[in-house]
């Protein structure tokens, strides 16, 4: 069930950033150098790693519950995956701003996280109330195979 | 249900601690930006960098943002990307193209293929000015109110240029810079004001749209890269394929 979670949470991840990156150009895939492949593949799979361990860690008992328990769990943590990638999105052109220093790029992180909170929030949650359906349903099979 | 429950008081806290930071970051950015507003402070320079042009047209200025990317390419080629590139080549700045058609301002339709941001920058009003292949600087002076300033048509004129009420100076560069195995591509915004209240007002403004404004910039510049680096690499290719000629026997 622990598995399931973490591969699904892995899958949103990187079908998200895709999307918001990438978008309708997997060409664009190709012009990519071998360190922008390496971001674009180990940011979304460890940030949609850590959504996966909070409700591991913080939801056992939802995870065993009935499917609402369960349903809220899958919600939360595509939630928290929109969040963290979010903010991860928008650190991305206060990172290369070169005329702030140490406490300019602190300063405007704080702005960038709050607009990744909000515009990741909203987007994740509408995307979480959706996926967390199927997701639910299929936690149940992997928590019986783990019986 | 719990677990999303505490995830969701969890967001809530952390919203509120983060736009409090927020609030506190931009008025201390707000106040240190504008306290040099009505006097003359010498830029700080870099030993051994060169100016560019945005910086003859606005040496001193209270808000300002530079974004840079290296590119694995000659300049020509970098500028010439540049030029071909449009502003929604990337997926993030057409998610961001899609906001005024939700809002209702503006018809699904009527978003037609762009034309590429250089001819955008070269056909708007206001100064254009360009050093081939290295260099385009668009600069007007901006108002928030009703009123349309004529922005001089002349480097000098510009310079020389004294703000009205309400009125700021805006110059927006892009140029490219030779380095060491390539070019570093570079967008620059210079802001200037004459009066302290407009800058305050105005940094808060810019402030709050400054994580969307700067992910669009460097999102512009990888696609320029991205553009000028995949024109390279096919130029390496075609010499690779094509044989060179065999010197004739005696």
């Amino acid at each position: 069930m622990n598995t399931f979670l973490r591969i699904a949470a892995v899958i949103v991840a990187l079908c998200n950033w895709y999307a918001l990156t990438v978008g309708a150009s997997p060409a664009m895939l190709a012009s990519y150098g071998p360190s922008e492949l390496l971001t674009t593949l180990l940011v979304p799979t460890a940030l949609g790693l850590v959504a996966a361990e909070v409700s591991i860690r913080l939801a056992r008992k939802g995870l065993r519950g009935g499917f609402l328990d369960r349903y809220g769990v899958m919600v939360a943590t595509v939630w928290i995956g929109g969040m963290l990638c979010g903010v991860a999105l928008a650190w991305g052109g206060v990172l290369h701003d070169e005329a702030l220093g140490v406490i300019g790029t602190l300063g405007f992180g704080a702005v960038a996280s709050l607009w990744g909170v909000v515009c990741g929030g909203v987007l994740g949650l509408a995307e979480a109330l959706v996926l967390g359906l199927p997701l639910a349903a299929a936690l149940r099979s992997f928590g019986e195979e783990d019986r | 249900m719990k677990f999303l429950f505490r995830t969701a008081l969890a967001v809530g806290v952390i919203s509120v601690a983060l736009a409090l930071a927020s609030v506190s970051w931009l008025e201390y950015s707000a106040h240190n930006s504008c306290a040099s507003v009505g006097e003359s402070v010498p830029p700080a320079r870099t030993a051994g960098a060169s100016v560019t042009v945005v910086d003859e047209i606005l040496p001193e200025y209270q808000i300002g943002e530079r974004h840079s990317v290296f590119v694995d390419a000659p300049t020509a080629q970098v500028f010439d990307s540049l030029k071909h590139s449009k502003a929604n080549d990337q997926p993030i700045i057409k998610l961001f193209d899609l906001l005024p058609v939700l809002a209702g301002k503006r018809d699904a339709s009527s978003h037609s293929e762009a034309e590429p941001l250089y001819e955008t920058l070269r056909d708007s009003s206001g100064l254009v000015l360009e050093k081939t292949n290295r260099e385009l600087v668009t600069a007007n002076i901006a108002t928030v109110d009703e009123h349309t300033p004529s922005t001089p048509d002349t480097l000098g004129g510009f310079v020389a240029y004294r703000l009205g009420h309400n009125e700021m100076k805006l110059p927006v560069s892009f140029s490219v810079d030779p380095a060491e195995g390539g070019t570093h591509l570079t967008t620059e915004t210079h802001i200037m004001f004459d009066d302290r209240d407009l800058c305050h007002s105005f940094a808060w403004y810019w402030g709050v749209i400054y994580p969307g404004s700067s992910l669009l910039r460097v999102d512009f510049l990888e696609a320029v890269k991205r553009r000028a680096e995949t024109a390279r690499s096919g130029y390496r290719e075609t010499e690779r394929m094509v044989p060179k000629p065999q010197p004739l026997e005696d």
